[in-house]
């Protein structure tokens, strides 16, 4: 399929770009941006995945921190190395989605929203009330550094933010492949039936409700690491990264760029982190901006960016032809 | 040989009794019809026999085990199916990938499997899959449609896909919500004789809720009517057809 080949090449190109980036871009601010960048296409995927069941994760950024405070807990008071400390901070918030799942995933998606908003609002009461745990509004802080031994090398975190970028962009390189192989391969079009058909599947004997809570263990695991490579890279962890607002940016991402694939999914997010770099000195009016677009994607462009070439050549071929047809 | 039978089945509402103490039983390879005024309770039978409704008093039992309180994929892991009165197809995908999903189960694919496969194992699996789904879809002659994509067929041969979606489970018992209905009188000839010939060959028990009383009498070999939830008649169709009481619940039958 020539399209395929095309968006293959592409990402391909992107990617050694985004590789080869820190070679000539050393500024901390544009560093650091990037590296943000990359943990939101874990959490756009992560919105992504849910989505497609047909339920809105409102406490994705909560999974987030979850992952973040146990990173920074496993480190500062249980003092364990930061590659043990990594993937307990995937798998902690997967058990809880899974325990949350039990009753959240047997209703219908309005009450699971609802459930996960609250739930948001929980954890975020409990992250500043729990201090001895938590260490309340103040947080944790300092959050230890990483320091990874590799190939000879001792890899120091504390030093530039360099190897938080590569972190960051290989966390975000993975989910994404792990995504695109899941939607791509026979389980992903099953999952992909559950939406609006999810009785004729489970008429053809599958527990729809255990892929319900497969899937969101695994989409807060990714959420859970991202927080995992954020806690370090901001050396501080308090209460209020984490809230319902950065959620509606994340859902915003997802339906920016079009619901119909995860690539969509990383284009929305990349175009709203692009906007929200460029609206920096206004960031008290984001609101004022963010209902704007959201009410033209939904009337303008309701399959998103991602399908927006394919809409331009269409428009162009049909144009086109109308002139020989009128000549 | 009883495939499934119902012990004073009940199911009530709060304040509304939607089907009271049902004796009903169906037979291997019989075709069995259900009818009844809209609203006698016929699709609440089928949801309660199907576990997508909770049953408030009374016993499903199929092939001697008791299956009263089972989810709706736990009924059809062990053999019984139905479809939905509005299409059961996935409309979003091809003729073939709907059969890929069907059959998904059957083929016993895990979620770590799924990962960690190659391209080159799950296109091998693929292959078997799609001969098993060719010969489902021949079987309704639909094999030449394998790449439209399902919400584009016309109703009638929805109609058709959801009953061999149904089959792709290789169930023992088929629950045919209404099938017939939005259909003509081409594509009704067409599903009667599909159902009868997956009837025949596969000694496939089927129970059929419809309103269309010429199909109905044509080929059920057995009827049940039911009105207000409750068991009015049952018998053949030369039966029903003289009883007064089906005959006054009916005023107005096809």
């Amino acid at each position: 399929m020539k399209s395929g080949t095309w968006q293959k090449s592409f990402s391909l190109l992107i990617l050694l770009f985004l590789f080869v980036l820190p070679g000539f871009m050393h500024s901390p601010r544009y560093l650091s941006l990037f590296d943000e960048g990359f943990l939101n296409i874990v959490l756009a995927l992560s919105m992504y995945s849910m989505w497609t069941l047909g339920y809105v994760n409102a406490a994705t950024p909560t999974f987030f921190g979850l992952g973040a405070y146990t990173v920074a807990i496993l480190m500062m008071k249980a003092n364990l190395p930061f590659w043990l400390a990594f993937p307990m901070a995937g798998v902690i918030p997967a058990l809880i989605a899974f325990i949350l799942g039990f009753q959240g995933l047997k209703v219908r998606g309005t009450y699971f929203l609802i459930l996960t908003l609250a739930f948001c609002e929980f954890m975020g009461w409990l992250f500043t009330s729990w201090k001895s745990l938590f260490g309340g509004q103040t947080g944790l802080y300092p959050v230890p550094q990483p320091v990874i031994h590799a190939f000879g090398h001792t890899i120091n975190f504390a030093a530039s933010l360099v190897p938080y970028y590569y972190l960051a962009l290989i966390l975000a390189l993975i989910t994404g492949l792990f995504y695109f192989r899941l939607y791509t391969s026979r389980l992903g079009r099953v999952w992909d039936s559950i939406g609006k058909t999810e009785d004729i599947l489970a008429n053809t004997g599958i527990s729809v409700f255990t892929q319900k809570q497969i899937c969101f263990a695994v989409s807060c695991f990714f959420a859970g690491l991202a927080g995992a490579v954020y806690a370090p890279f901001m050396s501080i962890v308090t209460p209020n990264q984490f809230n319902f607002w950065q959620g509606v940016t994340i859902i915003l991402g997802v339906l920016v760029g079009g619901t119909y694939s995860p690539l969509g999914a990383i284009i929305g997010t990349v175009f709203m982190a692009v906007l929200s770099m460029l609206l920096q000195g206004y960031s008290q009016y984001q609101p004022l901006i963010w209902g704007p677009i959201l009410i033209l994607t939904l009337l303008f462009m309701p399959s998103g960016l991602i399908a927006l070439p394919m809409q331009i050549i269409n428009k162009i071929k049909e144009l086109t032809t109308r002139k020989i047809v009128q000549s | 040989m009883v495939l499934l039978e119902t012990q004073k089945l009940t199911k009530t509402f709060i304040g509304l009794k939607a089907v009271t103490n049902l004796d009903l039983s169906v037979n291997k390879g019989q075709l069995l019809g259900l009818i009844g005024p809209n609203g006698a309770g016929k699709t609440t039978t089928f949801n309660l026999i199907s576990g997508a409704l909770p049953v408030t008093s009374g016993k499903i039992i199929f092939k001697g085990k008791d299956i009263t309180g089972f989810k709706p994929y736990m009924v059809a892991r062990i053999g019984i199916v139905r479809t939905f009165q509005l299409a059961s197809v996935f409309p979003d995908l091809s003729v073939m990938d709907n059969m890929r999903v069907a059959l998904h189960y059957k083929s016993g694919v895990g979620f770590l499997q799924t990962i960690f496969e190659t391209l080159a194992m799950e296109r091998k699996e693929d292959g078997k899959v799609r001969g098993k789904a060719m010969k489902l879809l021949n079987i309704a002659g639909l094999s030449n449609l394998a790449d439209v994509k399902a919400g584009n067929l016309p109703g009638g041969t929805q109609k058709l896909m959801s009953v061999i979606i149904a089959l792709a489970g290789d169930p023992e018992l088929l629950l045919l919500d209404e099938p017939m209905s939005g259909l003509n009188a081409e594509e009704i000839q067409t599903l009667i004789r599909l159902v009868k010939a997956i009837r025949d060959e596969r000694g496939t028990g089927i129970i059929m809720v419809e309103h269309n009383m010429k199909v109905v009498m044509e080929h059920c070999e057995y009827i049940v009517v039911i009105n207000f939830g409750e068991k009015i008649a049952e018998g053949t169709p030369s039966q029903i057809a003289n009883d007064k009481r089906v005959i006054e619940a009916y005023l107005g039958s096809e």
